[in-house]
């Protein structure tokens, strides 16, 4: 059990102590108002005697005032330790994992990893957990990682919860390729061909108090590629080309479903393309001040599908495009970025030697008239 | 101690008062220091959110505790103080 979930346990026992001890002020206030059944009345009853009870009536209404106060803080606590069970609750849905090793904060468990930390700062419950589940060895190909990291605020009423339950994306590819550089750090350029067949796949999996988040995308690339990326320069001037051109059947899609208390709202996309490419891309940096332009043809079959599909209470929508392309596309742009701490410091270094001549110049001047 | 007769109050009345309202707060004080030993363990560690909310509370009991006690003391106070004006007349 980690210290948090202690740290729970205690403050449900102390707020049932404190509902025994709002009970236990209860019984002394009614035994106050007994006690004044012990003072016979006087005949006639004396003015110091009114006082006696008046104030014995003061201590009776401070008792119960006291016993609502003692009620309330109990409440409280309880509430603040249901806010923490809750808490607890809906970052559990990572998943804990059974622990050999455990220190205050932390569990580490053992043989197929797996970490969990969970601690409480500025109003905020978080947890962050990382498991590692089938063989290490690399020929094995089971092999699975989940990552998850969550937080939730423990409000009365509310919780904002989001967790990241699951994140993974997976590459493999086959075919035949050859990297080689040429020149040296300073200036060089690099080039990389390949021949075959490229996959990724990616899948993610979220949970938030408003809505769960499925995504999925898969991409597939077959047939040649060649890149080319050139860099030359020093501190204050950078230079940098690069140029890629393929040429086969590239088709890539992505699945987006949000399901939430409101509806489900699902997007899908698609992008096909049987034929070419060329994309370039240069990059000068100066002084600070980046400029990047790109430029990109393709030709061939392309298309592109787009869907996307809300059903809620109010309202069920579906929109769907669909496009083709047949022949030639072109695409330009241009990026200009300017790092004001970067540009002040390149001027400063380019120009601070002819500074330093002209205060040189200055002092010999005044040597002069002095 | 007055004799029965000489007050309307009988003495062994004014006693059982008088050992009521010491009784009562000798256990107000009793309480009041579990809690106070309850609270503070708690609040060094306190895991919950609102620990500002949670310390203003505590505090409120103890302001409130020390204002029955202190109106205890007075009733025992003005109550010795009436047998006394009983046992002048």
């Amino acid at each position: 059990m980690s210290a948090v979930a202690g740290a729970t346990d205690e403050l449900a026992a102390l707020a049932s102590r404190l509902a025994v001890q709002a009970a236990d002020h209860d019984s002394l206030g009614r035994a106050l108002r007994r006690s004044l059944d012990l003072v016979p009345p006087g005949a006639p009853p004396s003015l110091a005697m009114a006082f006696v009870v008046t104030e014995a009536d003061r201590a009776g209404r401070g008792m119960a005032e006291l016993v609502r106060s003692i009620d309330d803080l109990a409440g409280f606590v309880w509430d603040v330790a249901d806010a923490l069970v809750a808490a607890d609750a809906t970052l559990g849905r990572i998943g804990t994992s059974g622990g050999s090793g455990s220190s205050p904060w932390t569990t580490l468990g053992s043989p197929n990893g797996s970490g969990t930390t969970r601690r409480y700062a500025r109003g905020v419950r978080h947890v962050s957990e990382a498991t590692f589940a089938g063989p290490m060895r690399r020929s094995d190909r089971t092999r699975s990682v989940t990552t998850g990291r969550g937080s939730v605020r423990d409000g009365w009423n509310t919780a904002d919860a989001d967790v990241s339950v699951l994140d993974v994306s997976r590459t493999a590819q086959t075919g035949k390729g050859a990297t080689s550089r040429f020149g040296s750090d300073r200036a060089h350029v690099d080039v990389a061909t390949f021949a075959g067949a490229v996959g990724t796949v990616g899948a993610s999996v979220g949970v938030g108090d408003k809505e769960a988040r499925l995504a999925a995308r898969a991409a597939v690339e077959a047939g040649l590629s060649a890149t080319a990326a050139a860099f030359a320069g020093s501190g204050l001037l950078g230079v940098g080309a690069a140029a890629r051109v393929f040429t086969g059947a590239r088709i890539e899609g992505e699945a987006r479903v949000l399901v939430g208390l409101r509806g489900v709202d699902a997007q899908f996309t698609a992008h096909a393309l049987l034929g070419g490419s060329a994309d370039a891309e240069a990059e000068v940096d100066l002084l600070g001040v980046r400029t990047t332009g790109h430029a990109g043809v393709s030709y061939g079959l392309g298309a592109e599908l787009e869907a996307d599909a809300s059903i809620g209470l109010d309202k069920i929508s579906l929109k769907l495009d669909l496009g083709a392309t047949i022949g030639l596309g072109i695409s330009l742009g241009v990026d200009v970025s300017i790092s004001p701490r970067a540009v002040a410091g390149g001027v400063a270094g380019a120009f601070g030697d002819g500074a330093g001549a002209a205060k040189a110049g200055v002092k010999k001047l005044k040597g002069l008239f002095s | 101690m007055p004799a029965p007769s000489s007050a309307s109050i009988s003495p062994s009345g004014a006693e059982t008062f008088e050992w009521a309202i010491a009784a009562i707060r000798a256990q107000l004080d009793l309480l009041h220091d579990r809690r106070r030993r309850d609270v503070e363990s708690l609040t060094a560690s306190w895991q919950g959110g609102h620990r500002e909310r949670f310390e203003a509370a505590s505090a409120d009991l103890e302001r409130l505790t020390r204002i029955v006690v202190e109106t205890l003391a007075q009733v025992a106070v003005l109550h010795r103080r009436a047998l006394d004006d009983e046992l002048a007349r």
